[in-house]
């Protein structure tokens, strides 16, 4: 598996399939988020990923959401807990406005589907943009 | 979802359901073991305790949380540290308990399931919860006691 494009087919591609049939799910959002930001080990390997993942950060602003979800997701708070970029707490469903799942407040008129907000996009706009993103980086 | 509760409710149980359903999958596996692993990081928001001290002190309880440790990062890092034992040093690759073949990018899934099944178990012991679908096993009941008559002499 240390091949990327194996990994983007066998991992990425369906987390990320799973996060588009959920699109206002935060949990879908983190998971796709932290494999679609692993694929920079995959592409490093067996070197050290930290300086292609500040290239990568460096060329996709997409992609440097998505690590920043990512860690927020798996650390609480990214990248210095003492000085936060991003908190878990950000990233935000929205549910769609339809019956039975609309929330007031939250939920915005004329919007079915809903969506995972952070920085005040929608997350899985984001990330479909990473994945083309890796696509062209394997 | 930053209290450990909380996130095992919304992240790892359904994490763990869906490779319930699916447990022939591994990235499956690996998404829960993923988030079973950073249940961690949850604990040490709230104390005093670095993530870093806290897995090395939750990898000596029981020997599930250290085996999905190794998976999470074999995922993340193409390979964990704990299987990167140096050709010089004796000793059989951590990755072949899990069932990672030699070059790591193959896994019997069937053994894992159990062992990712207890780790939710142990992170939820944590938090003093259980996962609805997986109660605490009972304990094996106590054998009676049995005292061996011994005949006096009259």
């Amino acid at each position: 598996m240390e091949d990327l494009e194996r990994y983007l087919d066998k991992f990425v591609t369906a987390t990320v399939a799973d996060f588009e049939r959920n699109p206002s799910s935060v949990r879908h959002g983190f998971l796709a988020c932290v494999v679609i930001f692993h694929a920079v080990d995959y592409r490093a390997y067996p070197k050290p990923s930290a300086g292609l993942r500040q290239r990568w950060r460096n060329s996709s602003a997409d992609f440097a959401l998505v690590d920043k979800v990512a860690h927020a997701f798996k650390h609480v708070a990214t990248p210095n807990p003492f000085r936060p970029e991003l908190l878990a707490e950000n990233v935000r469903g929205r549910p769609p406005a339809i019956p039975g799942m609309m929330v007031p407040g939250l939920s915005v008129i004329g919007d079915p589907i809903g969506a995972v907000i952070v920085e005040g996009k929608n997350l899985l706009e984001v990330v479909r943009r990473s994945v083309l993103f890796l696509r062209e980086q394997s | 979802m930053n209290t450990l509760a909380r996130y095992l409710e919304l992240i790892v149980d359904p994490t763990w359901d869906e490779f319930h359903s699916n447990r022939g999958s591994a990235r499956h596996a690996f998404l829960a073991c993923v988030t079973i692993y950073h249940a961690i990081d949850r604990v040490a928001e709230g104390s005093a305790k670095r993530a870093a001290h806290l897995r090395q002190v939750w990898g000596r309880e029981p020997l599930e949380f250290r085996l999905v440790d190794v998976i999470a990062h074999h995922f993340k890092h193409v390979k964990s540290n704990d299987e990167r034992i140096p050709p010089s040093q004796a000793g059989i690759p951590i990755g072949f308990a899990l069932g990672f073949n030699e070059a790591g990018d193959q896994m019997d899934l069937r053994n894992l399931y159990f062992v990712i099944r207890d780790a939710v178990r142990f992170v939820h012991r944590k938090a003093g919860t259980e996962h609805p679908a997986l109660p605490e096993p009972a304990p094996p009941p106590r054998r009676p006691v049995t005292t061996r008559r011994v005949s006096t002499p009259r």
